[in-house]
């Protein structure tokens, strides 16, 4: 793809009034319709014409005219938008949201949409703009087709073009974009930098030429480079000085400086935090990530629940951290609590929007069966039966431990952790066939996470056979215990103790996510004197507080609307005659609601009637 | 994940790891000093030796295969029953301990244009990292004899390189068995109130009558007999049972309340 965005508009002078002759009412060509007829563009435009460049420019006219006619106003109207005077958020977020895949429904399933320079001339060679519009034409490539290396190394070059833009500006860009679409960028963002690196890091496959132009781009999509944009953004936006100003309560506009205050900037920021979050998931950092949010309380009034799907990977790549860490518990917590959110949600949403997050629901169903399995806990029903309804099976295996449930948890794990990537390239530089065979016969990000969570498994897997044989007793000799485990006294004391690690937890309480306390998590508690073991079950007696405050607002909220309705009015017998034309299903409709009305006495409960 | 914040760290480390110098190659040196004064000092951060191993992970050329083994050693003998091991092992992934080829020596001239990079002496470090991870495992599972016993004599068979390894690794850190024994302790004390004497020397990895029970028993107030000992009473070894019911707040009703008001 040829960057020649600075092209000057008169270029195009005459020929482009035909094709935009019926556009005009999206009022964009108002701004610039009194310049391009002057003498002196025309002359330029004269010059450009015996220049080569006209070639390309009656090509990229030719490829423009091809260009379906509501494409073309949708483009132009969503430029207007953009550069309206007082931008309208939610006339942006709509054009942005269902004009973008209502088009790509009906014209570009299995094309690309038109290229930047082709369109260029519908939005004034807009720099910005064109640059935006590209992030969109990629998010599409990657989305519904196959991205070659040349779009994957055009799209990089596109977010550095994007991010300077927004960064290396003098004030802040006037430049007002809804929250879905900020959250969107730093997250294809993030998504396209592992996808290349997955894709980048799988030898076998690559053609020669793709090889060499991996070994000589080793910038492209590298570690440092997506770090680099994503704590500029931060540290642009003074983000975490506003965060962290916020949760003293103190006034966080103090703390955020010329570009910080300005929306753009803020959210970008913003969403640059739950990036990094994620990045650090996907090299195996655990504690970085969950550092990453020290500014950020997890709570339902924080900003990222306002988009969707910032709402549920926060909570996914917390929990999984969680989970890495050992604190089962917490990432219990952390998958429980966004499950129930999409539980809920799942009668309001639609679309390609959902069908990523009931991915990434299933996937925190699997690790959340892991960690029920590890340490059971209760939880809410609708969630628990959910879990099992998917993954009920392999729940089953893993609570019965032993040797044979580790294929259940290398399953699970498979199923529900991220893909993880390597930070590094293999070495396609050093152009050996040798080298490169040898790098991957390796185990990749993945194979290492999974072997990692297995052994941090295997020393728990006597823990849950144990907890059933305790179930059973309160008091029971250790020797008696080794026997029908069948082993030896000392070592069912170092089972004992292993169980006893997995009964205390270290637990989030209060402040940042790393802090915590070690509290009992087990409902079976144990003692050992002189070979003799002491156990105690706690119990939780049923919860009914919130199912009976649910139904009681349900019921007021059925009551509040029933009142609201009208009467139904009292009907003669002979007079409901269908003759005034109402249809008839919903006459017998009322003549019933007026019938049980009047059998059950209700007329008093109605108050007056009349 | 004993704390996240040791009250030891050096301002200048505190910076580095929590800003963006962290990525910065040309700190690695200062990160490489602050794990030798805590193998010295007996001092231990967590946070800090991750900082380091994160710069060798995006900097496989920089890698010390000594340092990483001396991070992966103290958090066996600092948090042995916690993540700690699992955590720093998790960024090894691209380098020698995940199995990747050794990392071409540290260029010992200015150009590192050179095409012929001679990669680094294997001197057994993978293996001792193998080593130190079947170590952690044993503690995990509390298999504590097997644990002494492996530290102490290695296993059948195993490369000359891993016994020198590990015997430079408990030379340079001053206390490791020290460290163990009390992590093993607490441990210990968490489950019992009462055992065998011989039980837990051999958790403890001591010898029968061996004076180093002594300060230990001091230390978490103990009592000693012949082939006893009494170990003091907390939550943890003296089960009680209970019923928790539910409490519902004032705050939780506000809504429902709110709507009678109407």
């Amino acid at each position: 793809m040829s960057h020649q965005g600075q092209q000057p508009y008169q270029a195009f002078g005459e020929e482009e009034e035909d094709v935009f002759g019926d556009e005009m009412n999206f009022g964009v060509q108002g701004d610039y319709e009194g310049t391009y007829n002057e003498a002196e563009s025309e002359q330029y435009a004269q010059q450009q014409r015996v220049a080569e460049a006209a070639a390309h420019q009656a090509q990229a006219l030719e490829a423009l005219a091809s260009v379906p006619e509501p494409v073309k106003k949708y483009i132009i109207h969503l430029f207007s938008l953009l550069h309206a005077p007082s931008p309208s958020l939610p006339e942006i977020q709509a054009a942005y949201e269902q004009g973008w895949s209502r088009l790509t429904e009906k014209f570009f399933q299995k094309v690309e949409w038109p290229e930047a320079e082709v369109i260029a001339p519908l939005v004034n060679h807009d720099e910005v703009f064109l640059t935006l519009y590209r992030e969109l034409y990629f998010r599409h490539v990657y989305a519904r087709l196959q991205p070659d290396i040349d779009d994957r190394i055009a799209s990089y070059e596109n977010y550095c073009q994007l991010f300077n833009l927004i960064l290396n500006s003098p004030g802040p860009v006037p430049l007002s974009l809804p929250i879905d679409w900020l959250y969107n960028i730093v997250d294809e963002f993030v998504y396209q930098y592992t996808s290349f690196a997955l894709w980048r890091n799988k030898v076998a496959g690559k053609t020669e030429e793709e090889k060499l132009i991996l070994a000589e781009s080793g910038q492209v999509w590298s570690c440092y480079s997506v770090l680099n944009v994503l704590y500029s953004l931060i540290q642009k936006s003074k983000i975490q000085d506003q965060l962290a100003a916020t949760q003293k309560g103190e006034d966080a506009e103090a703390a955020a400086g010329e570009f910080g205050s300005i929306p753009l900037y803020y959210h970008l920021g913003y969403f640059s935090i739950l990036g990094l979050l994620r990045v650090h998931v996907l090299l195996g950092d655990y504690t970085l990530a969950l550092t990453m949010l020290d500014g950020i309380d997890l709570n339902k009034k924080a900003l990222f629940t306002r988009v969707t799907a910032a709402h549920v990977a926060v909570y996914y790549y917390v929990g999984f951290s969680y989970l890495m860490l050992g604190r089962y518990p917490d990432a219990i917590r952390a998958f429980s609590h966004i499950l129930f959110f999409v539980l809920r949600l799942k009668h309001f949403q639609r679309g390609s929007q959902f069908d990523q997050i009931n991915k990434t629901a299933d996937r925190m169903y699997a690790l959340l069966a892991i960690c029920q399995a590890l340490c059971p806990t209760k939880v809410d029903e609708g969630i628990s039966t959910a879990m099992k309804e998917k993954f009920g099976d392999q729940h089953a295996k893993m609570v019965r431990g032993g040797e044979d449930s580790l294929p259940a948890f290398h399953e699970m794990f498979n199923h529900g952790a991220p893909r993880f990537i390597s930070p590094n390239p293999p070495p396609y530089e050093t152009e050996s066939e040798a080298a490169l065979a040898a790098y991957s016969s390796l185990p990749d990000a993945s194979a290492h996470q999974l072997s990692l969570f297995i052994s941090t498994v295997e020393p728990q897997l006597s823990t849950s056979t144990l907890r059933s044989f305790l179930r059973l007793y309160t008091t029971l000799g250790t020797d008696k215990l080794a026997g029908f485990l069948g082993v030896g006294e000392e070592e069912v004391l170092e089972m004992l103790m292993t169980a006893k690690g997995a009964a205390r937890k270290y637990t989030w309480v209060q402040g940042s996510l790393l802090e915590g306390e070690t509290v009992g998590v087990s409902d079976i508690n144990f003692g050992i004197d002189e070979g003799h073991l002491t156990v105690a079950q706690s119990t939780t007696s049923r919860r009914y507080g919130d199912f009976f405050l649910r139904h009681g607002l349900k019921f007021s909220d059925v009551y509040e609307n029933l009142r609201a309705k009208p009467l139904p009015l009292p009907k003669s017998k002979e007079g409901a005659s269908a003759s005034n034309g109402v249809p008839s299903t919903v006459q017998t409709g009322k003549t019933v609601a007026a019938g049980a009305t009047q059998s059950s006495g209700g007329k008093a409960a109605w108050g007056t009637a009349k | 994940m004993s704390s996240s914040h040791p009250s030891e760290r050096p301002a200048h480390i505190a910076t580095l790891i929590d800003g963006v110098d962290r990525y910065n190659p040309s700190n690695c040196h200062l990160l490489e000093e602050y794990l030798q004064l805590q193998l010295s000092s007996d001092s231990y951060d967590l946070l800090a030796n991750l900082a380091l191993l994160k710069l060798y992970q995006f900097n496989p050329t920089l890698l010390s295969p000594s340092a990483t083994l001396s991070i992966l050693f103290l958090s066996l003998s600092h948090a042995p029953f916690n993540s700690d091991f699992t955590l720093a092992w998790s960024l090894l992934s691209d380098s020698f301990v995940a199995g990747a080829a050794l990392p071409p020596a540290q260029p010992t001239s200015d150009d590192d244009e050179e095409d012929d990079v001679v990669p680094a002496q294997d001197n057994g470090e993978k293996l001792v990292a193998e080593r130190l991870r079947a170590l952690s495992g044993f503690l995990q599972a509390r298999q504590f004899r097997a644990f002494w016993k492996t530290l102490r004599q290695g296993e059948e068979g195993e490369d000359s390189k891993v016994k020198a390894g590990v015997h430079e690794l408990l030379g340079q850190a001053k206390g490791f068995e020290e460290r163990v024994r009390q992590s093993i302790s607490q441990e210990v004390g968490a489950t019992f109130k009462g055992v065998q004497r011989k039980t837990i020397e051999s958790f403890l990895g001591l010898e029968a009558g061996s004076p180093a029970l002594q300060p230990l028993a001091d230390k978490y107030g103990w009592t000693l007999t012949n082939d006893e000992v009494k170990l003091p009473k907390n939550d943890s070894n003296s089960p009680t049972s209970s019923v928790t019911n539910e409490k519902i707040s004032i705050d939780q009703l506000s809504r429902l309340l709110g709507r009678t008001q109407a």
